[in-house]
């Protein structure tokens, strides 16, 4: 039997002024909402064959338990469709795993968002963008799961601006960061596949990062070239050691493609080349103490090849591709991948 | 010609309140002289170099007999149950701080 609804109710006169009354009970991320309707509320519970009373995970540092119940609210706030809860409901399990750390993340000065990478045959039912503007506006699916989550965060977690989310500059994405793979135009095997799970499946990874930082480099022939440019993005000198995003767009995968690289090849050679030496680093004070000699040959690790995370997406006709850095914390957060529609309280 | 709506709404609430813990605050010190004074770094760089600075204080100053340092492995989780427990068990305070 499907539990009640345990939520608070709030009665209103009308859909205008329930986007108002949203506002002013500080439920919104700034942009008015979809007012949470009973009804609306049980649609997606029922899509998504989900008990309201269902935990999805728990923030034990701030004894909060999510459940299906608010994490399908806050995805009709978002403006979601019922199709996409179960996407959402993933990707809050994800965030919720120990190993993402997402208490520290989220309070963090470091002001990272988790970026959900979604794979699989979702991504093509819900008409999820994997190409142009990958990272910015205009599709419904990728705007709206996003921003669930940040609702969730909001309202579930708490993570309130200047209270428990203490970013120092936060960034775009944490109204709304999600991306899809583009599977169909690589040769490569697609993340959730890299990351343990089969191909027919479909998943999320979410990962705690920064904002994209651009890579361009429009004459490079060569693997090498291009993934040098890649690298010495990540090598930036105020680099966080951890988990990072590369977001490789269509003509740079044709050059690295073409020369039968595959991406255990490519995540092997940022590990080898994403590195700047120990006397950059303390030229500029990121590293402490004096330049000794040999610091000009010395080059602390900056990622191993499993912490590279690299994925087919982005437009055609530009030699731009990205990186996500990791969150400040570094390897306290790791990226979390869980399927799409798998129980969640398996019996 | 307006139209009169009868239309009303019920919304469900996004929020969640925290689960009480069942915790109370420990009772204030009346004094620090003669306490044994838990010095919890959270790991952040500069973090211990702090408190230490706080520790001569607290001796020198306030009289305090004895100061317990510990430090977070990792300052964006919880401490783990054993620093907790170390510490709740031998201090008669604990001041914990942050780095950078």
């Amino acid at each position: 039997m499907v539990s009640e609804l345990t939520s608070v109710r709030h009665e209103v006169p009308d859909t205008l002024e329930a986007i108002e009354y949203c506002y002013r009970q500080g439920w919104t991320d700034g942009l008015p909402v979809v007012p949470p309707t009973q009804e609306r509320v049980r649609e997606f519970l029922a899509y998504a064959g989900l008990d309201p009373e269902t935990v999805v995970g728990e923030v034990p540092d701030r004894a909060r338990v999510i459940t299906a119940e608010k994490v399908a609210i806050n995805a009709v706030m978002a403006g979601c469709l019922p199709a996409y809860l179960p996407v959402v409901v993933a990707a809050v399990q994800a965030m919720a795993a120990d190993e993402f750390c997402l208490h520290g993340s989220m309070a963090s000065t470091g002001g990272a968002a988790p970026l959900v990478i979604v794979n699989g045959p979702v991504r093509t039912e819900l008409e999820m963008n994997a190409g142009v503007n990958v990272f910015g506006a205009g599709t419904r699916a990728n705007a709206t799961i996003g921003r669930a989550l940040r609702l969730v965060l909001l309202n579930v977690c708490d993570a309130r601006p200047g209270v428990l989310d203490q970013a120092t500059m936060g960034h775009p994405g944490k109204y709304s960061y999600c991306i899809a793979e583009d599977e169909e135009a690589t040769v490569w095997q697609p993340l959730h596949v890299e990351r343990g799970l089969p191909r027919e499946l479909s998943a999320v990874t979410v990962l705690a990062g920064e904002a994209p930082h651009y890579v361009k480099n429009a004459f490079g022939t060569t693997p090498e070239e291009v993934l040098t440019s890649v690298a010495d993005v990540m090598a930036h000198a105020s680099y966080t050691q951890g988990a990072y995003l590369v977001v490789l767009a269509p003509e740079h995968r044709a050059v690295i493609e073409r020369a039968g690289w595959s991406k255990a090849d490519v995540r092997a050679y940022l590990a080898e080349h994403a590195r700047r030496s120990a006397a950059e680093l303390k030229r500029v004070g990121y590293l402490r103490g004096k330049i000794e000699a040999g610091d000009n040959q010395r080059f602390p690790p900056l990622v191993s090849e499993d912490e590279v995370l690299v994925v087919a997406a982005g437009g055609s006709g530009g030699t731009f591709s990205a990186v996500v850095p990791p969150w400040a914390g570094g390897r306290s957060s790791a990226p979390v991948t869980r399927a799409v529609g798998a129980c969640v309280e398996c019996e | 010609m307006a139209v009169e709506t009868t239309e009303r709404l019920t919304l469900l609430d996004p929020r969640v309140d925290a689960r009480p813990r069942g915790t109370v605050r420990a009772p204030r010190l009346a004094e620090l002289r003669g306490k044994r004074i838990g010095l919890l770094a959270n790991g952040k760089p500069n973090s211990e170099e702090f408190l230490a600075a706080l520790g001569t204080l607290l001796r020198e100053r306030y009289g305090v007999a004895e100061l317990v340092p510990a430090r977070k492995p990792n300052a964006s989780r919880v401490a783990p149950d054993a620093i907790l427990n170390e510490l709740g068990g031998r201090c008669d305070a604990v001041v914990t701080a942050t780095g950078d």
